[in-house]
C-alpha cells in the first residue's frame, strides 16, 4: 500500500510560490527522502502533510487519508518532527513524553512512556528540565516524542541539522531501527550524503521543483556521478 | 578610523533595528509624551476656564458695613459673585456655581472687637481628581483674598503695619463633591485623592504584566517550534486553544487574587490612617463592592490574556511579542493619566463613551466609586469588559484554527518596516 500520495501539489505564500506542482509516492515501510538545498520547498511540503499548512492546489494523501478533509483521522497516525525544534525548557524531558503519551495513547501511555524513555537514550538525564539539555539531546528526546508511539508514518524535517557526528549517528541509527518496528518514515535533508546512506527512495528538490526521482542508485547511475552532491549539481545545471 | 565607522555602522543598525528602541525612544516620545502633556494642559485649561465662567455663591447673615466691604472687593477684582441673605441647599447649587462662602451673624461686630468670627466656606467640586484639586485650591485662594483685605482694614483702621495683624477670621472650610453627592472635609478628600492618584499605575501596572506574560506564552511556542508539534496532536486545535485560554485565566485568577489582596491591604493602610487623624468620611467597602471589584479585575485580566494571545499569533518571536505587547497596551497609560488628571464626567459625551468603552477604564476608575458604593458602574464595567473579553477570544480563536496561526507575522527589524504575512 501507498504510504503517502502528492499529486501536483502547490503552496503560494501570498505572491512566492513555495512548492510548484510536485508529485512523487511511496509505499508503506520505506525510508524516502526529500532532498535538497534550504528554501527548496521540502520544509513546507512536510508541513501540508502534518497538516499544519493547507495546500493551495493539487493532492497529498497519507495511507489513502487526504490532507485537507481528513486532518483529525491524520494527525492520530503520524508523529512530526520540525526542524530546529526546541523544547518546553521548564518541563523535565520526562514530563515531556508523559504529556505526549497520555495523548497519544491513553490507555496504554505507561508501556509508550517506558519505549520512549528508552529511545531518547538519556538516562537519568530525562529528569532534569529540558532548559538544560544541549541541542543533541533535545533532538534525541523530540525525535524519541515523534517516534514512541510506533506512528504509521513518521515526518521527519532535517532530523540531524546542527548535530555533531556523534549525535547524528545515533539519530540515524534510531530512524533505520524504527523501520523493523513498522514505522515508515518520510525525511528531509540538505545532507545529501546522509540521505544516500539512509534512504530507500527519493526526491532532489530544488526550487520547489522535483528535478530527480529513484533509488539513489539510478539517481547516481543517471547522471554519471558517484555521490548525491555531484548528482544534485549537474541536475541543477551549476556543473 | 575605518574600522571604527565600520564598527560603529553595525552598532547604530543593530540598535535601530531593535524594537525596544523604536518603542521607547520613538514612539514613546513622540506620540505619548505629547499626549499626556495635553491632557495636562487641557485638565489645567478647563480648570482656568471653569474659574473665569464660574460664580461664587455668598451668603451674608451679617448685614453689615464689614460684610458689605468684603463682597465688594470681591466684586471688585472680577470674581462672578452672587449674593444671597439665607444659605443654600448645597446638593442642589447650579452647575457653575464653584464655591459657597457663608458670612455669619454679628460677623462685623466679632471681628471689631478682635473676637476673629469663622466664615464657612464650601468649595464644589465635581469628582476626585488633580484638576478639581485645583479648583477647591482656587476656592480656598478667594478666602485667603478675604482675609487680607480685612488686614489691610483693620491696619487702616487703627493705623498699623498689616503685616502684624495674623489672622482676621478663621474658616470651616468643607468640600462637596457632586458626582459622589457627598459633603467631606479637606482631609477627607486629601486621603481619598492620595489613593486614587496611585491606583491607575498600579492597575496598569498589573495590565502590562499579564498582557506581555501571555504575549510570550505563545511567542516562545513559536519561536521554539513546539507550537508546530503541538498543533499535529491528535487534539481539535479548539482544545489546544482552550487550553491555553484557561492556563491565561488561571494566571488571571491568579493576578486578581493577589493584586485584590494588595489592595485591600493598601486600602486598610489608608483606614487606619484616617482613624488615626480622626477624618469623617465612611469607606463602603462592602462584600458586594469586594465582588464586583474582584470580576471586573477578573475579566479586565481576562481580556488582558486574550490580547496577549492575540498580539503572540501575529509576532513572529518572543522579543517581537513584548514589544508589539507593549506597544499594544501603551495606550492604557493614557487613561490612567486622563483618570488621575481629570474628571470624566466634565469631558464631552463622545470621549466620555470612547473612554468607558475601554475595558481598562472601569479597572482604573473603580476605586473613586468603591467610595460611594455605586454599583451600577460596576455592572457596566463588567459587561463592557465580559464583552471585550469574548471580542478578543473570538478573535484568536479564529486565527488558531487556520494556518494563519504559523504563517501570520508581524517581525520588526532586518527590513525597512514591519512584514505581514
Amino acid at each position: 500500500m501507498n504510504a503517502v500520495v502528492v499529486k501536483d501539489l502547490v503552496k503560494k505564500y501570498g505572491r512566492l510560490v513555495a512548492v510548484k506542482g510536485i508529485s512523487f509516492s511511496f509505499s508503506e515501510g520505506m525510508i524516502y527522502g526529500l532532498i535538497g538545498p534550504n528554501g527548496a520547498g521540502k520544509s513546507t511540503t512536510l508541513r501540508i502533510l502534518a497538516t499544519l499548512l493547507e495546500p493551495t492546489s493539487g493532492e497529498a494523501k497519507i495511507f489513502g487519508l487526504n490532507v485537507k478533509k481528513d486532518k483529525d483521522k491524520i494527525r492520530k497516525i503520524i508523529g512530526y518532527l520540525p526542524e530546529e525544534a526546541g523544547g518546553y525548557k521548564y518541563l523535565t524531558g520526562y514530563e515531556y513524553l508523559e504529556m505526549n503519551a497520555k495523548i497519544y495513547s491513553p490507555d496504554n501511555y505507561g508501556e509508550v512512556l517506558e519505549y520512549g524513555a528508552l529511545l531518547t537514550g538519556l538516562g537519568d538525564r530525562l529528569y532534569d528540565r529540558i532548559g538544560s539539555y544541549s541541542k543533541g539531546m533535545i533532538r534525541r528526546l523530540l525525535l524519541a516524542r515523534a517516534l514512541m508511539n510506533k506512528p504509521r508514518l513518521a515526518i521527519l524535517d532535517e532530523p540531524t541539522a546542527g548535530l555533531d557526528v556523534i549525535h547524528a549517528t545515533q539519530i540515524r541509527r534510531m530512524i533505520k531501527n524504527m523501520v523493523n518496528e513498522g514505522v515508515t518514515i518520510l525525511l528531509s535533508s540538505h545532507n545529501m550524503l546522509e540521505v544516500q546512506f539512509l534512504c530507500d527512495e527519493l526526491s532532489l528538490i530544488n526550487n520547489g521543483e522535483i528535478v530527480a526521482q529513484g533509488t539513489p542508485e539510478d539517481i547516481l547511475k543517471d547522471t554519471g556521478t558517484d555521490n548525491l552532491e555531484d548528482a544534485f549539481m549537474r541536475l541543477v545545471g551549476n556543473e | 578610523m575605518s574600522n571604527l565607522l565600520v564598527l560603529i555602522k553595525k552598532e547604530l543598525k543593530e540598535t535601530v533595528r531593535n524594537p525596544r528602541f523604536i518603542i521607547f525612544t520613538i514612539i514613546l516620545p513622540l506620540i505619548l509624551y505629547p499626549l499626556m502633556g495635553l491632557i495636562i494642559s487641557q485638565a489645567f485649561t478647563s480648570v482656568s476656564e471653569k474659574t473665569k465662567t464660574g460664580t461664587i455663591l455668598v451668603v451674608d447673615m451679617d448685614n453689615s458695613n464689614i460684610s458689605e466691604y468684603l463682597i465688594d472687593s470681591l466684586n471688585r477684582s472680577g470674581l462672578h459673585v452672587i449674593l444671597r441673605h439665607s444659605e443654600p441647599n448645597i446638593s442642589s447649587l447650579d452647575s457653575n456655581v464653584l464655591g459657597v462662602i457663608i458670612i455669619p451673624k454679628n460677623f462685623g461686630e466679632d471681628f471689631l472687637n478682635g473676637a476673629r468670627p469663622t466664615v464657612t466656606v464650601y468649595s464644589v467640586i465635581n469628582g476626585v481628581s488633580i484638576s478639581e484639586q485645583g479648583l477647591m485650591s482656587y476656592i480656598f485662594g478667594i478666602v485667603g483674598f478675604m482675609k487680607e483685605t480685612l488686614k489691610y482694614l483693620l491696619a487702616q483702621m487703627n493705623g498699623i503695619d498689616p503685616n502684624l495683624i495674623s489672622n482676621p477670621f478663621t474658616e470651616n472650610r468643607k468640600i462637596y463633591v457632586r458626582n459622589w453627592g457627598k459633603l467631606m472635609t479637606d482631609q477627607d478628600l486629601n486621603a481619598i485623592f492620595m489613593q486614587v492618584m496611585f491606583w491607575p499605575w498600579i492597575m496598569f501596572s498589573m495590565v502590562i504584566s499579564v498582557v506581555q506574560l501571555s504575549a510570550t506564552f505563545l511567542g516562545e511556542e513559536k519561536e521554539q517550534k513546539t507550537l508546530e508539534i503541538l498543533l499535529t496532536f491528535p487534539v481539535r486545535r479548539t482544545t489546544i486553544l482552550f487550553s491555553k485560554v484557561v492556563g491565561s485565566g488561571i494566571l488571571a485568577v491568579l493576578a486578581a487574587i493577589f493584586y485584590t489582596v494588595g489592595f485591600l491591604i493598601y486600602m486598610n493602610s489608608f483606614s487606619t490612617m484616617i482613624g488615626q487623624i480622626g477624618l469623617t468620611i465612611q469607606l463602603s467597602f462592602d462584600p458586594v463592592s469586594i465582588i464586583l471589584t474582584g470580576l471586573i479585575f477578573f475579566l479586565a485580566l481576562l481580556f488582558s490574556a486574550a490580547l496577549g494571545l492575540t498580539v503572540s499569533v501575529i509576532a513572529q518571536d518572543t522579543k517581537s511579542a513584548e514589544s508589539l505587547a507593549t506597544a499594544v497596551i501603551m495606550p492604557t497609560m493614557l487613561v490612567a493619566f486622563i483618570v488621575m488628571f481629570m474628571d470624566i464626567s466634565s469631558l464631552p459625551t463622545y470621549l466620555q463613551l470612547i473612554l468607558y468603552a475601554f475595558p481598562y477604564t472601569y479597572l482604573m476608575q473603580g476605586l473613586k466609586y468603591v467610595y460611594i458604593g455605586r454599583y451600577q458602574f460596576f455592572i457596566i464595567g463588567i459587561i463592557d469588559n465580559l464583552v471585550a473579553a469574548i471580542l478578543m477570544l473570538s478573535l484568536i480563536s479564529r486565527i488558531f484554527t487556520s494556518e494563519r496561526i504559523l504563517t501570520m507575522k508581524i517581525r520588526f527589524g532586518r527590513g525597512r518596516r514591519s512584514r505581514l504575512t
